[in-house]
């Protein structure tokens, strides 16, 4: 057995990784928000104008990016919930092959994701011809692509493995024992998943909505390649990092969004554990 | 102890191993001394050192070219202001006038730069450029903001065409400030100089890029090259600015072509600045002489740049003699205009190039 310093010394390294690579970074920019931009220069201040200029000016597109953000995770950790449920109690041995194809799909690049939904979301692109094909449309359906829609889809599918991982771990830690119990107790399915295998797997869907949920906040290139005229607001602090030079208003609009990401995350976190309370 | 033991190899004492590490460092230090070629520090846009790398320049002139690359025209003015030691930096011509105004940079020696006089006199004399008969770059690259149609849809001669219902969402704008904001602000703001506006005129170039958006745009492309795509798809037939590069980039895939509207376009001149704070400004004249050769011209072409000398001009062939309205200067001249910069900080009366950026994150929201 380790001793107990040993095992703090033992974290050290990650922990220095950790404080250097984030938390200090995180701590300039965090003070950064605060100061102002005079001829080009970053001036040390201490001003409120760039969280004022967050939540008046950009607000809008604030609300647009949770929103769909919102919708991204929802889907990404339904579909990965539904996905894990399968690995753990229906595909028997073929849950390892099942989790396999989720953990392979994320070899395939980002990038590359999106050009594949932009290739097939497209005028000419297979959904429009597939669905004109079938009859049930005689003109490409142009809201498919350039549109959030778009953004939906691609980012749900590129989030899709990080939805399940986390689920399969939770759900793994369930024993057929306890669904057994509720069963024998006279519980139907769904009582079975509201009482029991919900409230148990809440950390690991935690988990999957919460990175779903920032990852796609954040995001801005997806929005860029195949959004069209919407900007998600990572579209908008990115150039502030660049062409606009005003790395104060940047940290501010990310700390602005960061802290009501993170109370959305709180509440969805509650309204999780409300599910099965009786 | 041995360090070699083979049988046939000399065997030698670690100390005889050290001195002769000793003495072979020695000689390659003073070997290298004699050869010492002198690092030259370059700040600009990728693409625009490669021009330096042809005719052997560099190694000729013992030139160890130290090449950093622009995200935005920014930097320069930062790095600058820092007093960095840079040599040459290669910002757009609307930067020339502020940078000399701040005294960052240093007036071009034209004895130094014979080539300067084969430059043709539209970019050489340009006014953000050539000031009371001093010049303060040396423009080797140029280029307009023209419009890209698709030619069996449409034969636009006017930026107004965008708004015909019969195109409505099947225009291309792109995520450019400076090319979407300054051609509205061609087309509406009637102001003398496009980029010098008031804020109500810029009030006005913001709401007509909204409504363009909102009412007739097909999506807000990331690139140019992303725009061509969609024009190949079928999906854009006409763009909101542009670059005279694309047509031939998609040449093989869709015939495109490029056109100046009647009210006129924006036009850029890149050029070589020597910085104030140059620490070799004989080698950065050197250089800047060197980009008007012909054949470092012509290497401009591999990256669809366009070349700025007559002699160059003449030496094209291929696409590259066309991709650029070489054959119609005059009409280059008289449609596309090289405009400053709007000031960095505003007065109330002309809006700031922040106040320009502010108003384009409210196109974008929007």
């Amino acid at each position: 057995m380790l001793s107990r310093r040993t095992s703090y010394l033992l974290l050290l390294p990650a922990a220095a990784i950790y404080g250097g690579l984030f938390v200090a970074a995180a701590v300039y920019f965090f003070m950064l928000s605060f100061w102002s931009v005079r001829s080009y220069r970053v001036v040390p201040d201490f001003t409120l104008g760039n969280y004022v200029k967050t939540f008046t000016t950009h607000l809008g597109s604030g609300e647009k990016t949770l929103l769909i953000a919102f919708v991204i995770a929802t889907a990404a950790t339904v579909l990965g919930f539904y996905y894990a449920w399968i690995i753990r109690f229906r595909a028997g041995r073929w849950a390892p092959a099942l989790l396999f194809i989720a953990l392979i799909t994320l070899f395939g690049g980002y990038l590359m994701k999106i050009y594949a939904w932009k290739t097939m979301l497209g005028s000419d692109g297979a959904v429009n011809s597939a669905l004109i094909a079938a009859g049930l449309i005689t003109q490409p359906f142009e809201a498919l692509i350039y549109s959030p829609t778009a953004v939906i889809i691609t980012l749900t599918h590129f989030l899709l493995p990080f939805a399940i991982l986390p689920m399969v771990a939770a759900l793994r830690g369930i024993g057929d024992a306890e669904i057994e119990s509720a069963r024998d107790l006279g519980a139907g399915s769904w009582p079975v998943l509201r009482d029991v295998i919900i409230p148990r797997a809440r950390t690991g869907i935690m988990a999957s909505f919460a990175l779903c949920f920032l990852i796609s906040v954040g995001d801005y290139f997806t929005p860029l390649l195949v959004g069209g005229k919407m900007a998600m607001v990572g579209q908008l602090i990115a150039p502030q990092f660049g062409t606009y030079f005003n790395w104060p208003l940047g940290s501010a609009m990310s700390f602005g969004i960061l802290a009501v990401s993170l109370v959305i995350l709180g509440l969805v976190n509650a309204g999780l554990s409300l599910v099965g309370r009786q | 102890m041995r360090v070699f033991q083979g049988s046939s190899l000399p065997v030698l004492s670690r100390r005889e191993l050290l001195k002769m590490t000793v003495a072979g460092a020695a000689v390659s230090a003073f070997a290298g001394g004699a050869l010492a070629k002198t690092q030259v520090n370059w700040l600009g846009w990728q693409g625009y050192d490669s021009p330096l790398k042809t005719e052997d320049f560099l190694a000729k002139n013992d030139i160890e070219l130290a090449a950093t690359y622009l995200a935005n025209n920014d930097e320069i003015v930062t790095k600058l202001a820092a007093q960095a030691p840079i040599d040459i930096v290669t910002p757009y011509m609307g930067y020339v006038p502020g940078l000399r105004e701040a005294g960052l940079i240093q007036p071009i020696d034209a004895s130094k730069v014979p080539n300067l006089d084969k430059v043709l006199p539209v970019f050489r004399n340009d006014s953000n450029l050539f000031v009371d008969g001093v010049h303060w770059s040396v423009p080797f690259t140029w280029g307009g903001g023209p419009m890209v149609y698709d030619p069996s849809a449409v034969q636009p001669t006017s930026w107004f065409d965008l708004e015909k219902p019969e195109y409505k969402g099947k225009i291309a704008m792109f995520d450019d400030a400076v090319g979407m904001m300054l051609t509205a602000s061609i087309m509406v703001s009637g102001a003398e100089v496009a980029s010098l506006v008031t804020p109500a005129q810029l009030e006005e170039i913001k709401k007509y890029c909204i409504k363009l958006k909102k009412e007739h745009a097909r999506a807000l492309f990331p690139s140019y090259g992303e725009g061509a795509d969609a024009m190949v798809r079928g999906e854009v037939v006409m763009t909101l600015g542009g670059a005279e590069w694309l047509p031939a980039i998609v040449a093989e895939k869709k015939k495109l072509a490029y056109t100046y509207p009647k009210e006129g376009c924006f036009g850029f001149i890149d050029s070589y600045v020597i910085p104030k704070s140059a620490p070799n400004p004989d080698l950065a004249h050197k250089m800047a002489n060197h980009m008007l050769t012909v054949p470092a011209q012509l290497d401009l072409t591999k990256n669809n740049y366009a070349v700025s000398t007559q002699e160059a001009m003449d030496a094209l062939t291929g696409p590259a003699a066309t991709m650029y309205p070489y054959k119609d200067m005059p009409s280059f001249e008289k449609l596309c205009k090289f405009f400053p910069m709007a000031p960095s900080e505003s007065d109330g009366k002309v809006a700031s190039w922040p106040e320009w950026l502010a108003a384009w994150q409210e196109v974008l929201a929007a």
